[in-house]
């Protein structure tokens, strides 16, 4: 392996606009930190207290999305544990003057992929009040047994996104991939 | 029924449960790993205490809540909701920063599920 050059390493982060990065196993108190970092430095910037609160909750529905699938896949299969489910990379950044990003990647079944760019694509289509609308109906529906979310992740990323969430998917195996989910906001 | 009280963590706010006058705070940030596990006993303990038939207020100053608190959240409002309909005096109130818009548009979203008294306060700095 070539030694690590932190420089480069630092160059890409500089002009990527990289404020937080994470790379590792996920743990409740990881997010908590990050969270806290999050909030400094984009608290800092002088947007305003509601710019803050939506790139914390799409920061935090990113981070719990893949915490419940990485949870889910465990008590679906424990026999394929090797699967690094709950590792993940989480990203915040400045997009541009008024907009930040916030990027994770994960592992996934393949056979998850299919489902969840679907309902991405669905969600990208709606416009703020349609958003707002589902939102309230997927709230009052019951939590399906033994879930530990309520199904309402993605459409808040969404209505919290100014523009539509991007995702990409690289095939890391005959059943796994590594999915990358991008919000500006 | 039991006092219940539970300190705030980086995750979870501080919860008190008073079944001598029916008050319920909660206070602080919101987004626990699983929060059905984490809000189960406060719900229970709702529920038990609106079938006493006493008046009951809660006293909100959550200044984050994820997706599954926020739906957390409607669904003790729902139990609010029954227990106002049934006769029951209901009062909820939330204190927050005002400057925090995002918020203010969420428990508007909250405040348009009831038709109980449910009052906000401007605590700036909270």
């Amino acid at each position: 392996m070539n030694e690590l050059d932190l420089w480069d390493l630092q160059q890409q982060f500089e002009k990527g606009g990289i404020l937080l990065c994470f790379n590792g196993p996920l743990s409740q108190s990881i997010i908590e930190e990050l969270g806290s970092a999050l909030r400094q430095y984009v608290g800092e910037s002088a947007a305003g207290e509601g710019k803050v609160y939506d790139v914390f909750s799409v920061y935090i529905e990113q981070s719990q999305n893949i915490q419940n699938y990485a949870a889910r896949k465990r008590a679906e299969c424990a026999e394929r544990t090797v699967i690094p489910y709950n590792s993940a990379i989480l990203v915040i950044g400045r997009y541009d003057d008024q907009h930040y990003l916030v990027a994770s990647g994960n592992m996934v079944d393949l056979s998850d992929v299919d489902p969840l760019t679907k309902r991405i694509d669905e969600l990208n289509l709606l416009n703020h009040q349609q958003l707002k609308e589902l939102y309230s109906m997927q709230r009052k529906r019951p939590r399906a047994a033994g879930s530990a979310t309520a199904g309402l992740g993605l459409i808040d990323m969404a209505r919290k996104s100014s523009r539509p969430m991007q995702y990409r998917i690289r095939k890391t195996g005959s059943e796994t991939a590594y999915f990358c989910l991008t919000a500006i906001i | 029924m039991q006092l219940i009280e539970r300190a705030a963590t980086a995750s979870t706010p501080f919860i008190r449960m008073d079944p001598s006058n029916g008050w319920i705070e909660l206070r602080g940030e919101s987004y626990p790993a699983n929060s059905y596990e984490f809000y189960g006993p406060v719900l229970d303990w709702m529920k038990e205490y609106i079938e006493s038939g006493n008046p009951v207020s809660v006293f909100f100053a959550i200044a984050y809540a994820n997706t599954s608190s926020v739906k957390v959240i409607f669904d003790m409002l729902d139990l609010l909701e029954e227990a106002f309909n049934r006769g029951q005096n209901v009062h909820v109130a939330w204190s927050y920063d005002f400057r925090n818009t995002r918020l203010a548009e969420v428990i508007a979203e909250f405040q348009d599920e009831v038709s109980f008294q449910f009052t906000v306060h401007n605590v700036p700095g909270s």
